[in-house]
């Protein structure tokens, strides 16, 4: 009890004491010293009391105010009488304190004109990420070559005075590798191409083999090929890995032999090249997504979606044709509410109706201006400018900014696996720099991992 | 110098630990009182456009029909003694594009007939027919409530307390996460991509064999907590949110593994050479057997087998809201016959009266044996609390309508004009909320006071429907729009 | 370098962690940028160019290219060290699994002795799709609620595996341990050697010591009793496999 009561007696003192010397620091003088060493501070700035830099109402002290009372009573020989002496140094001290700990020292704090004793008053100072080489290099690896570097190569690695170069050899050597051409890329291209196994060349009623499209976008994203062949390519990649700008047939031997209880609709690559558009004339493409319509908005609307990063239905692309819109397959498109759209919609995709989805009895996905609306082929549009059909429609596509943008938001979001935003610092320069790479895919990847996106932690 | 500390970590740590006092009590204060209201939610998907005239509003073939104009005749309607709605009988000899199918049995007219007084049709138009957006739009309202889902909806309401407050099991569009940005990540659906294999994922070491056992394994993931707070990594990475949420998730796995929901999940049977169950030291659900009788195609029917996990989900209290529903993927049985058609409902591009028919029953049939299990369980097994299904509310959610009109072909493409079905002891049922113009095949809405058809005007979009829903369930939020003529006072 | 920009990149280390700091908004170029990282009495001191700490003592060099010239003032969150992380989703998962452990893919791990877990049972959990089977067309963004339960499941049947599966691995894998043998004490260097073999083929790096003394504490159970080897082979394999450094990069 007599401890307990003593502990009591002692903290009544200080308390005592603590009001009393906070009253003592809290002259009439101090306001203005501190002002004019610190003319940007906010209390001395904002016209409000500027007493408020040392106290939070007085006499009592906020943190900065705390601090420099704990630096005054640290120095021999100090009593209020010397408060004025003492504060100059005091304030010079606390200079390099961080009184708020709110990781901006106060010396920052009072240059920037914000608060050094309110955690939630921050300078606008960004904090600097560093690139780090071996963060990079262990990202590159399992990116792009699908697993970590091996113990050995990373302690090489380490040891290197190289590691810049080192990054790029392996990176090249990746991109070569199984794992890019036949996995990742492949992947890559799944919500491009939308494969459905029932329909494909393994399902039950076979309309089409979407493998020709995992080869064909495998073989444009590879090495330095030009990436605008994505949608201007008259060539298709034969199993073998060879490029052919041949017609292949269902009755083809590279197709194989389909068992009897499988229904075969048809397969192959039936387009002649000359009206080839690369993976918007697949037979996949156009049979999956054209399927039976007259008007094949699906797609167009996926070609706009896949190839150029627009999506219609949540508003983008949409650009003002001034031509009236006219409602040829009676679906109603003229209502206010689907106007909005298909002013787009129905442009883009005029170039589309001569090429033919399924049709019975009759070769899927191949070009046939006997198609009903074909006369429309030439009124198309793309991103605002009129085209004379899909071969002029995908080379405008192609030489697009909304297809360099698709095609750096697609490798970055892969490399650094997460979504990127509007605003990030590397993206502009990323995409800007494709025409000058020639449109080599290679190229940017080797780009992305320069990045401060891909190798700051 | 004060210790130095990210600022961010010093704000969310005070905030946290702020946060955290008042939301313990505020959880389970409100915990308690969503114990005895909560509500389940279970979202069917008509994947790939399920059109209302080829299912519960069936046209009678008349001499003033369109020519291509998807009509029935009288022996193909049904109608239950009572009911306000009507169906369609399965096609005899259905074959989907000359390919056999599985036995379509009477589904929907057994669903009907045990259903119509909870069922309400609700005529309306959708803003998309792009397959994806259009399923986003059936889930989020088109964004009527700030993006969130309904799912997550329900979820927030309902899932206080749960595991898995919410599951999808559905795809595409319907299985995009919502955009509201305030949803708490416990709202978040987990997705199942097969039902069959949940379980699995629900427990790190039962039917490892040669696993240590749990008390060591425990010990180890101490000791592995400790050490990976020493490293460089550690310190580099501990406030990154990505990270944070997976070691959040990964402290409360023990919670899933004490639930047992390995067991309690599994709804696989044991059969030596497919599941040796035994073997691993697993067993099956208990309510195996009861699973069996009313779903017995659920080992090779992805939709069966998603409606009986569906039921252990609610009825071990472990999820408020749920979404089943086929996907575009072919399904067929063991006698290579179909049960999913490719594309689901889609495959009407093809044969449209053919898909829709036999997509249709396929659906409602699992519908139908869901509904009678839940009718039969008390909520927590106890029977002053009620039936699960007294809590329930199944929305049969549709990416949009088809063409009224086929072609010549017999396919159909995509049209906006629609309806959706509810069913729940929840709602006004055995109603038609709306109507259909008969010779156009177009539906029209209703009036929001009364429920009363307005003829030749369909204003009624998805805003409606996800209000409707969100209603029922005692959800409030900005906006939503007054349904009360459909609910139950 | 002002000394304003001095005292303020000394402010701004965090803890044994590199931090860097710019004066302007507008982003300094590397060699005006120096790092910092603090000795043993806590001071920060500048070196040189980018640097690392890394375990094995080696620092790393600066990277002269690295740094894209851009005039845009990105969000505060962009700029925040430790927000930039990869997920080791499952195809990677699997790769450096097998290779660690020396096992096939085919063998590292399939639920009942069956499927995959990798490539099937648990593919959604891990961060894979396969789009024939599933009809999805893209992975999940974040690890899920199930997520570290299907990792843990994965890597401790792995674990379990390599040293049941076959007597040449387990020999070579854990060849400072005893396998014959129920229970029997492992001599400190036979540990830290079996720790430092299991962290280089996983984490890529040796164990510091502070690691090392944390780990010791597996060498008995709950009650103080010591373990068998086989469980401390399996149980030291998943904790360095399940460690958060070998799952995100």
């Amino acid at each position: 009890m007599n401890r307990s009561f003593k502990k009591l007696k002692l903290v009544i003192l200080y308390l005592v004491s603590f009001t009393l010397s906070s009253q003592a620091l809290a002259l009439s003088s101090a306001p203005n010293i501190f002002c004019s060493k610190k003319p940007n501070a906010p209390d001395c700035i904002s016209g409000a009391s500027k007493c408020l830099a040392c106290h939070s109402s007085v006499p009592n002290l906020n943190l900065y105010g705390q601090d420099v009372q704990s630096y005054l009573f640290k120095q021999k020989g100090y009593d209020k009488s010397k408060f004025t002496l003492y504060l100059n140094g005091a304030i010079d001290y606390l200079d390099k304190l961080d009184s708020d700990s709110d990781s901006f020292i106060n010396t920052i704090e009072l240059e920037k004109s914000t608060k050094p004793y309110d955690e939630s008053s921050i300078p606008e100072i960004p904090i600097v990420r560093t690139y780090e080489n071996e963060f990079a290099y262990k990202r590159m690896w399992i990116a792009f070559c699908g697993r970590s570097p091996t113990y050995e190569s990373m302690k090489a690695f380490r040891n290197s005075s190289n590691q810049k170069e080192i990054i790029h050899k392996d990176l090249s050597q990746c991109l070569k590798s199984n794992f890019w051409l036949k996995e990742a890329l492949y992947r890559l291209a799944d919500k491009k191409i939308r494969p459905t196994k029932a329909l494909g060349a393994e399902g039950s009623i076979v309309v089409a083999d979407y493998k020709w499209d995992y080869r064909l976008f495998s073989y444009i994203m590879s090495e330095d090929h030009d990436a605008r062949e994505l949608l201007t390519a008259d060539y298709h990649i034969e199993p073998d890995g060879s490029k052919t700008t041949r017609t292949i047939l269902k009755e083809d031997p590279v197709n194989g032999t389909f068992p009897s209880n499988i229904i075969v609709v048809d397969v192959g690559q039936p387009l002649p090249h000359q009206y080839r558009a690369g993976m918007l004339t697949t037979q996949w493409f156009l049979t999956s997504n054209t399927m039976f319509t007259k008007i094949p908005r699906v797609t167009a609307a996926q070609a706009y979606r896949a190839y150029l990063g627009l999506d219609i239905a949540k508003g983008d692309g949409l650009f003002s044709v001034e031509e009236e819109l006219i409602d040829y397959d009676k679906k109603g498109i003229t209502a206010p509410s689907c106007a909005v759209c298909h002013k787009t919609l129905d442009r883009i995709t005029y170039p589309f109706i001569p090429y033919e989805g399924i049709f019975g009895g009759s070769v899927s996905g191949t070009y046939k201006p006997s198609r009903e609306f074909s006369e429309l082929e030439g009124s198309g549009y793309i991103l605002g400018t009129p085209t004379t059909g899909l071969k002029d429609w995908a080379q405008k596509a192609a030489n697009s900014d909304e297809f360099k943008i698709m095609l750096t938001k697609l490798f970055l979001q892969y490399a650094i696996d997460q979504k990127i935003t509007s605003d990030n610092e590397d993206f502009e320069e990323l995409w800007q720099s494709i025409p000058g790479d020639g449109y080599s895919i290679n190229k940017l990847i080797h780009r992305i991992v320069d990045t401060m996106t891909f190798g700051a932690p | 110098m004060k210790k130095k500390i990210n600022r961010r970590n010093a704000i969310k740590t005070g905030a946290v630990s702020c946060l955290g006092a008042s939301l313990a009590s505020y959880t389970t204060k409100k915990a308690i009182a969503a114990e005895d209201d909560r509500r389940f939610l279970i979202v069917v998907t008509a994947t790939g456009g399920g059109s209302i005239i080829d299912s519960f509003l069936p046209i009678q073939e008349s001499s003033i029909n369109q020519p291509g104009l998807s009509t029935y005749t009288s022996q193909q309607i049904f109608k239950p003694e009572g009911s306000e709605i009507a169906t369609v009988h399965p096609f005899s000899n259905l074959k989907i594009q000359g390919l056999e199918v599985a036995t379509a049995a009477n589904n929907m007219v057994t669903f009907l007939e045990n259903n119509y007084q909870n069922t309400a049709i609700l005529c309306h138009e959708v803003t998309s027919v792009n397959h994806e957006e259009a399923q986003k739009r059936a889930m989020n309202g088109n964004s009527a409530n700030r993006g969130e889902t309904i799912l997550e909806a329900v979820a927030r309401r309902h899932g206080n307390g749960l595991l898995i407050p919410s599951c999808n099991m559905s795809v595409n569009g319907y299985a995009q996460p919502g955009q509201y940005p305030k949803t708490p990540e416990s709202a978040r659906p987990l997705l199942i991509s097969n039902p069959k294999n949940f379980a699995f994922t629900t427990h790190a070491s039962k039917g490892v064999l040669n696993a240590p056992d749990e008390s060591l394994l425990n010990r180890a993931r101490k000791i592995r907590g400790s050490v990976e707070k020493r490293g460089q990594f550690w310190q580099t990475f501990q406030n990154n949110s990505r990270l944070s949420s997976y070691i959040a998730a990964r402290n409360s796995l023990t919670s899933f593994e004490e639930a047992n929901l390995i067991e309690k999940l599994m709804i696989v049977k044991e059969s030596e050479g497919e599941f040796p169950l035994d073997d691993y030291g697993l067993n099956p659900s208990p309510l195996l057997e009861i699973l069996n009788k009313s779903f017995p195609n659920l080992m090779f029917d992805a939709i069966q087998a998603q409606a009986a996990l569906a039921y252990l989900l609610l009825k071990g209290n472990i999820s408020s809201s749920v979404a089943i529903g086929p996907s575009f993927n072919l399904e067929i049985d063991t006698n290579n016959k179909i049960i999913n058609p490719p594309l689901s409902f889609d495959f009407s591009h093809s044969d449209h009266r053919n898909a829709q028919n036999f997509t249709w029953h396929r659906l409602m049939g699992t519908v139908d044996s869901l509904i009678a299990l839940l009718k039969a369980t008390n909520y927590k097994g106890n029977p002053e609390l009620g039936t699960l299904w007294e809590r329930t509310l199944i929305y049969i959610a549709t990416d949009f309508g088809r063409d009224k009109i086929l072609q010549p072909s017999g396919g159909s493409g995509h049209h906006t004009n629609n309806a959706s079905v509810i069913i729940s002891p929840l709602i006004k049922g055995n109603k038609i909320y709306g109507g259909i113009d008969e010779a156009s095949g177009l539906t029209y809405g209703f009036d929001l006071n009364k429920g009363n058809p307005t003829p030749g005007i369909n204003g009624i979009r998805e805003p409606h429907i996800y209000s409707l829903i969100t209603q029922a369930m005692g959800i409030e939020f900005p906006n939503q729009i007054n349904m009360s003529a459909v609910i139950k006072s | 370098m002002t000394t304003l920009m001095k005292i303020y990149i000394k402010v701004f280390v965090f803890s044994a962690t590199l931090c860097f700091v710019g004066c302007s908004k507008k982003k300094k170029s590397k060699s005006d940028s120096p790092a910092t990282i603090e000795n043993s009495d806590g001071e920060a001191e500048a070196t040189e160019g980018s640097s690392s700490n890394t375990p094995d003592g080696q620092t790393n060099t600066p990277n002269p290219s690295s740094s894209p010239n851009s005039n845009t003032n990105p969000n505060e969150d962009d700029l925040i060290i430790g927000k930039n992380l990869s997920w080791k989703r499952a195809a990677a998962l699997t790769v450096d699994l097998s290779s660690a452990l020396m096992l096939s893919p085919a063998t590292l791990c399939n639920e009942l002795g069956l499927y995959s877990c990798t490539q099937q049972v648990h593919i959604t959990e891990l961060g894979s799709y396969d789009p024939l089977q599933s009809g999805t067309f893209e992975p999940i963004q974040e690890p899920n609620k199930t997520t570290p339960i299907s990792l843990e499941r994965v890597i401790l049947t792995a674990c379990t595996n390599s040293v049941y599966h076959s007597q040449i691995i387990a020999k070579k894998l854990y060849s400072d341990i005893d396998l014959s043998k129920n229970t029997g004490s492992i001599s400190a260097s036979a540990f830290k050697s079996h720790f430092t073999k299991l962290y280089q083929k996983i984490l890529l790096r040796e164990p510091a010591d502070d690691e090392l003394t944390d780990l010791k504490e597996l060498l008995k159970d709950q009650a103080g009793n010591p373990i068998n080897n086989n469980d401390f082979a399996i149980l030291s394999c998943f904790i360095v496999a399940s460690h958060i450094e070998g799952l995100f990069y």
